[in-house]
């Protein structure tokens, strides 16, 4: 069955609403006018009441008109046979809401737009229940300063392929809102060390090394907030990791008003799943922290420790990125970019013929230099 | 007993004689004895010996090879005990011929000072820096030991060896292949392998900017601000090792890095440590 999809319309011409991050209002690009995301919300909220009342009632009426045996009711079950099938190849059938078309999109797919209209569409029934995120934050970073930030990002990169500046091209620029854990937990560490302290004293013709040796031990808390762990598994765990971090103090409420004119998806990756990669990150900086307390020896040796994670709130945030990907000999290079700061990443090519070009570049003169010191100086 | 008497006496001259006023011209005196031990490290049996080892020696090369120990060089107004060697070989117009060949070599033993330095055109093809240290290197791990007769020995033994080869027309001074201190082939394998071990890290550098994408391996950017608690901060000493290591004697006084004879603007040679 095709499931319920919601065209944020401009209430004075009725064009598609866009989510436009730079002046973080919804926008309408055929009249221009600006709504803040509460008024859209409001007024569609208002615009959901009302749908239900009428949908309540025209199931009272289709309750009374459909006999058993009729071929109404054969005509809906082959339907709802063939929405099944989708649905099991992991595929959800949709009706835009704007020209009609049938979309079929990833089950994970909360926002898109319509490949035949161009409207931007959300799917506000992938959000009931635990699928709700807590926050979003929206995007703050547009589209054209993205892919400017792609073009500037080449600069500097020396074992660039001269090619790859010519030939490549952006096959997809994609403003998508992807799905974060976002844990906040306590690590307690409790962690011992040997260390020494040496100190060397000359008498005479002799030097006498004095090294004092110490028990060390660190123990205490670690408190963290909101490690973030992308929970889609189509979203690279390390390009996401590479964009972070967000300012979370721009995190509002979670409301698909800030969602049109971008990609969507809820999480497939569950919390518990994504807690261990946070766990990792939580646990390594405590005990790096208290590593960093043992200072003043000549050498620190860890000999025990014992360190774990307590988990505490978790939130469920939708949080903005850019993805970018260019295409050079047959091979995909896929960018991210962080919509809110605009911190941007992506592995570049290697020239094999640069690297050793600049491999001889500076061993040549260096050669030249050592074998005029060690021969003729 | 004699010459006990005589170590004694020299103590007692060097005590009142070599004050800052008696370096003033026309006071400077002769010296009898090679060996003149005034802090009294040896017996009269041993200076005896180390006497006519040291005279048959010079007397034979022209050359002579003075011993003298005394308590501290600061009696004797020295600021150090290399001016204080080369003090009293003036002072005792110590040296044979025209030239006043010799080398002395100087114990103080409050600090454990020695000075070892020759003088005259002889000494010093004899006494070249590079020898001058292959001498007091042997001389050392005896003193070090306390065994003072078996250094001076040592050292006078050494002398006379230096002065026959130098006679002979090869004194001993540093092997060629230690002037540079390395082989053709190391050179070849410096020239080849630094530049290449330089230039592989900054091609990796570069590199390592191309592939910047990683996976977070910690969490510092999520610590809440005021959130950590240490609970336990103890230091327990536990024990205590002292190792002792003998250094090598710098030879910055005196050169020594690349072969023969760095000589002074007093004329003398030579190097000046602590054993």
């Amino acid at each position: 069955m095709s499931s319920q999809l919601t065209n944020y319309q401009c209430p004075a011409c009725t064009g598609p609403l866009r989510y436009d991050g730079e002046s973080g209002m919804l926008q309408c690009d055929y009249c221009g006018s600006r709504y803040t995301a509460e008024e859209i919300e409001k007024l569609y909220q208002d615009k959901l009441d009302q749908a239900e009342q009428t949908s309540v009632d025209a199931a009272a009426s289709a309750a009374a008109a459909a006999a058993p045996g009729t071929d109404n009711g054969d005509a809906e079950q082959a339907y709802a046979e063939e929405s099944w099938n989708a649905e099991q190849e992991g595929m959800k059938l949709y009706n835009c809401p704007s020209c009609g078309a049938q979309l079929i999109c990833d089950a994970t797919t909360a926002a898109t737009s319509c490949p035949y209209c161009g409207n931007p569409t959300v799917m506000p029934g992938q959000f009931h229940g635990m699928l709700k995120p807590d926050y979003i934050l929206p995007f703050r970073v547009t589209k054209e300063q993205a892919v400017a930030a792609l073009k500037k990002y080449y600069h500097g990169k020396r074992l660039l392929p001269k090619t790859f500046l010519a030939q490549n091209h952006i096959q997809e620029v994609k403003g998508m809102y992807v799905p974060f854990w976002l844990f906040d937990g306590t690590v307690y560490a409790d962690m011992e060390y040997r260390t020494t302290r040496v100190s060397a004293i000359r008498q005479g013709d002799e030097m006498i090394t004095t090294t004092d040796f110490f028990d060390v031990r660190r123990a205490g808390t670690v408190h963290f907030t909101r490690i973030p762990a992308d929970g889609s598994k189509k979203m690279p765990d390390e390009l996401m990791d590479s964009i972070e971090p967000y300012d979370y103090s721009e995190m509002k409420p979670f409301s698909t008003a800030y969602m049109p004119g971008y990609l969507a998806d809820i999480y497939d990756v569950d919390d518990r799943e994504s807690y261990e990669r946070a766990k990792v990150r939580g646990t390594h900086t405590a005990e790096h922290l208290m590593d960093s307390t043992v200072s003043g020896y000549s050498s620190v040796s860890p000999v025990r420790k014992q360190v774990r994670m307590k988990r505490e709130r978790t939130a469920y945030a939708l949080l903005p990125v850019w993805m970018l990907s260019t295409q050079w000999n047959g091979e995909n290079f896929i960018f991210a970019m962080n919509g809110q700061t605009g911190k941007f990443i992506g592995d570049l090519p290697v020239s094999r013929g640069r690297y050793f070009a600049w491999f001889a570049g500076i061993a040549a003169p260096l050669a030249a230099v050592m074998a005029i010191v060690l021969y003729f100086l | 007993m004699k010459a006990k008497l005589c170590a004694l006496a020299l103590a007692l001259l060097l005590l009142l004689s070599l004050s800052v006023a008696a370096f003033a011209e026309g006071e400077n005196e002769t010296l009898e004895y090679y060996v003149s031990d005034a802090a009294g490290l040896l017996t009269a049996q041993q200076q005896q010996t180390l006497e006519a080892a040291a005279r048959a020696a010079s007397e034979k090369h022209g050359c002579g090879i003075y011993i003298i120990t005394i308590n501290d060089f600061r009696e004797f107004g020295f600021g150090n005990v290399s001016d204080c060697a080369e003090g009293f070989y003036n002072h005792y117009q110590m040296g044979l011929g025209n030239e006043r060949n010799g080398i002395l070599l100087l114990l103080s033993m409050n600090d454990r000072d020695y000075a070892l330095k020759a003088y005259g055109g002889g000494a010093h093809e004899a006494f070249t820096d590079y020898g001058s240290y292959r001498i007091s290197d042997s001389f050392i791990r005896y003193f070090r030991n306390n065994d003072w007769y078996g250094g001076f020995a040592d050292y006078i033994s050494n002398a006379e060896d230096f002065l026959t080869r130098a006679a002979a027309g090869n004194p001993v001074d540093v092997p060629q292949n230690e002037n540079t201190g390395l082989s053709s082939g190391v050179k070849t394998a410096m020239i080849v392998g630094i530049p290449a071990l330089i230039a592989f890290g900054s091609c990796e550098g570069m590199k390592r900017k191309m592939k910047p994408v990683k996976q977070a391996g910690f969490a510092d950017d999520y610590l809440l601000q005021g959130g950590i608690h240490l609970d336990v901060k103890k230091d327990v000493f536990v024990n205590r090792s002292v190792t002792r290591t003998v250094i090598r004697t710098e030879r910055s006084s005196g050169g020594g890095g690349g072969g023969g004879t760095t000589i002074n603007s007093g004329g003398f040679s030579g190097h000046s440590g602590k054993f």
